[in-house]
């Protein structure tokens, strides 16, 4: 532990698979949901997070680390434009993980409530199937087979909405 | 936490996480991509069968691929009834080719307007100025507003606001290539505006005013004001704003009179004047003045003159300044031609500058190497007119070389960022070649068992013919190969070279270790890359080799 944080105060989070992660209390309040929970006291032991295993939540801990080191931009409209840039090339190069994961962290980051990490998943899924076919997206996003629509069912729902796939 | 919920989370954790998801979620999703796309899910699975049905989303786009090229009326008569009319709009983004019949315009706006739409975004791609329809912007939602006018032609500022809007509720407005209309009756005031009594940022970029060269911003709440590139026949900008706290102009032309006591932070680029009108010169809030600088490496082209800084500092006289100013020795020349003009000389005005933290002088002009240094001299009074009020001010003046240095270090980091992106695409487009190259060598080879296989008279001569344009596509691929790797090697070979000039020159000490860390780096990555594109050759040729062994060793005559 460096000197320099050993003063602030460490929340532990642990994960589903039994990890446990210690953060500076300025990383965790990232998470709405955490910060919730300290203001309301209930946060002084280990936070057990049941739902989010160890390689989500260590990703969604590198991803608020950075954020809640990089300046917040009301404080400095114009100096912060590199930081602006740097955070923007820090989310696109954490975007770039498989869609598994990426569905992983976009459910914790629901349940964790961290609003611009919502966001950064959400746009990246949207960038993925954009343009895409059905039969594409069905791939990309692995869904289940037996929630597919009847051969029938998929010809009413094209001829339903006939315009979008002209 | 709520570890019951948890394993309901993790249930599905093999397959489609997705579908499970809130709704919300979904139409997150939806929110960044185009409506076209979010109907096409309605055939993914159940779950999507009906979503988009209700996103409160819409965005519409027939400007940006085909794939979404449909026909902006035909998406308001087909969209709007088949959505759920129950769910409000939350945001809209359009962008059009040309501007659509008010009618169809008007219905598709009415529709977002009574769904109680709050963001609003329309892009134009527009051929003529056309006076946009501000009469069917009527809302009591709108929260943000902002229209954007493209043009491919030589029309600068395609969007002309001439009449009115009624929107209490919008606090930002971002207008983007838009001509005002002024007919000089009025109070020259941007009428736009009065209308919209809860503005709180107001953004134009590329504006334009028409029938007047003057104009007015009037707004009593206005707190964020972005002023970039006006037009160049604007002659007078009148700002008046009391609540006003964030200002930044930059280039825009004109004499600006500016009255806004509450004004915090300033960014300022022009060549033009600003001018306070503030009635208790003292009151003046600024904490924060930053003269812009759209090119770190070239600190010179800073247009704030001594003239706009004069106008703004008096003012500040009594004021603090506390953070830092960077002063340009463009600065400092005039200083010092206004110092030899008789009047009132410098030494006698005290220094606008209070508890200043450091004030650096950056050269003015910077000589290509050749030239040698010129000696920087400042006259003791123009020290001490700016550091006067300031005892404990750092003051550095930073030389050419120092300048030159930093732009020697920034050049040779952009060819460096050149070069890294350019290996990375051709190592990819050498794997693609190669996998082309093996695909190749794997046909020739099946041909050669099969030719083995099938010695009879005919299929040997048929074979002989195969093996010859074998060859011939050999040696065409293999040519090929080797003019592509003529221009990918020359196109490394002078990249590097660039780089290594610009090294060999001054550069900040800070910087330089680094520097060479990386060539160093990126020299190792350009020997695998050029070692990938000549074994990549090498693989032709050998193919090129085989084939003509085949051909040498199997004779059709009988011995």
């Amino acid at each position: 532990m460096s000197t320099s944080s050993s003063s602030s105060k460490k929340i532990v989070l642990k994960s589903a698979d039994n990890e446990t992660f210690e953060i500076d209390e300025i990383v965790a309040l990232e998470s709405q949901a955490i910060k919730n929970m300290i203001e309301d006291e209930c946060a002084d032991n280990v936070i057990p997070l049941g739902n989010i295993d160890s390689k989500t939540l260590s990703k969604i801990i590198e991803y608020c680390k950075k954020h809640a080191e990089s300046p917040k931009k009301d404080d400095n409209a114009d100096i912060d434009e590199k930081a602006v840039e740097d955070l923007k090339s820090f989310d696109a190069e954490f975007a770039k993980v498989d869609m598994p994961l990426i569905q992983d962290i976009l459910m914790a980051a629901n349940f964790l409530n961290i609003d611009n990490l919502i966001g950064l998943m959400c746009r990246t899924i949207a960038d993925r199937i954009k343009g895409k076919t059905p039969e594409e997206i069905r791939k990309i996003l692995n869904i289940n087979k037996n929630d597919l629509l009847s051969p029938e069912q998929e010809a009413k729902a094209r001829e339903e909405n006939s315009w979008a796939f002209d | 936490m709520n570890s019951g919920d948890g394993q309901a989370l993790r249930m599905n954790v093999e397959g489609d996480r997705l579908s499970i998801l809130p709704d919300d979620l979904i139409y997150k999703i939806f929110s960044f991509i185009d409506i076209v796309d979010a109907i096409r899910t309605s055939v993914l699975s159940s779950r999507w069968r009906y979503m988009w049905i209700s996103m409160p989303y819409l965005n519409f786009s027939n400007v940006d691929s085909p794939l979404y090229r449909k026909d902006f009326s035909d998406f308001v008569t087909y969209v709007l009834p088949r959505r759920n009319n129950h769910i409000e709009v939350y945001s809209v983004k359009l962008s059009f080719r040309e501007m659509y019949s008010d009618v169809t315009l008007k219905q598709f706006l009415g529709y977002a307007f009574s769904h109680s739409v709050q963001q609003l975004t329309l892009s134009c791609v527009l051929h003529n100025i056309i006076g946009f329809p501000l009469y069917l912007f009527c809302s009591r939602t709108l929260k943000y507003l902002r229209l954007i006018g493209i043009t491919g032609n030589v029309i600068e500022f395609p969007i002309l606001l001439a009449s009115t809007w009624e929107l209490p509720a919008l606090s930002t407005l971002h207008l983007d290539s838009v001509s005002f209309f002024n007919d000089n009756s009025t109070d020259k005031g941007i009428g736009l505006i009065s209308k919209c009594v809860n503005l709180q940022s107001l953004t134009l970029n590329h504006f334009a005013m028409m029938g007047s060269n003057d104009f007015t911003i009037s707004h009593p709440r206005l707190s964020n004001l972005t002023f970039e590139n006006g037009h160049w026949a604007i002659c007078n900008v009148n700002i008046v704003t009391p609540q006003l706290e964030n200002l930044r102009m930059i280039d825009c032309w004109g004499k600006k009179q500016i009255y806004a006591p509450n004004l915090a932070s300033l960014i300022f680029k022009d060549n033009k004047p600003l001018e306070f009108t503030t009635d208790d010169l003292c009151s003046l809030k600024i904490t924060k003045l930053q003269p812009c600088f759209n090119d770190s490496t070239r600190p010179n082209i800073l247009s704030l003159t001594w003239n706009s800084l004069r106008y703004m500092l008096q003012p500040l006289n009594k004021h603090r300044f506390e953070d830092e100013i960077t002063l340009l020795k463009d600065i400092c020349c005039t200083c010092l031609l206004f110092l030899s003009l008789p009047m009132k000389p410098i030494s006698l005005q005290s220094s606008p500058f209070v508890n200043l933290k450091s004030v650096k002088i950056y050269p003015g002009y910077i000589p290509s190497d050749e030239e040698a240094e010129i000696e920087f001299c400042m006259s003791a009074e123009v020290k001490n007119y700016l550091l006067a009020g300031s005892p404990s001010a750092t003051f550095t003046v930073v030389s050419r070389k120092e300048v030159r240095a930093l732009t020697n270090a920034t050049s040779a980091e952009n060819l460096m960022v050149q070069l890294r992106e350019m290996l990375k695409l051709k190592k990819a487009n050498i794997e693609t070649s190669k996998a082309n190259t093996d695909q190749g060598k794997a046909s020739t080879e099946a041909n050669m068992v099969e030719q083995r296989k099938t010695q009879t008279l005919v299929k040997l001569q048929q074979n002989f013919e195969g093996t010859v344009t074998q060859i011939k596509s050999c040696l065409k691929d293999l040519s090929v190969q080797i003019d592509q790797g003529k221009t990918n090697t020359s196109d490394i070979i002078s990249k590097l070279r660039d780089i290594e000039v610009l090294l060999r020159k001054d550069l900040p000490t800070s910087k330089r270790k680094k520097l060479i860390a990386c060539y160093s780096s990126l020299r190792a990555e350009a020997d695998t890359v050029v070692k990938k594109i000549i074994d990549c050759m090498m693989i032709q040729q050998n193919r090129l080799n085989e084939c003509f062994h085949e051909l040498a060793t199997t004779s059709l005559l009988p011995n």
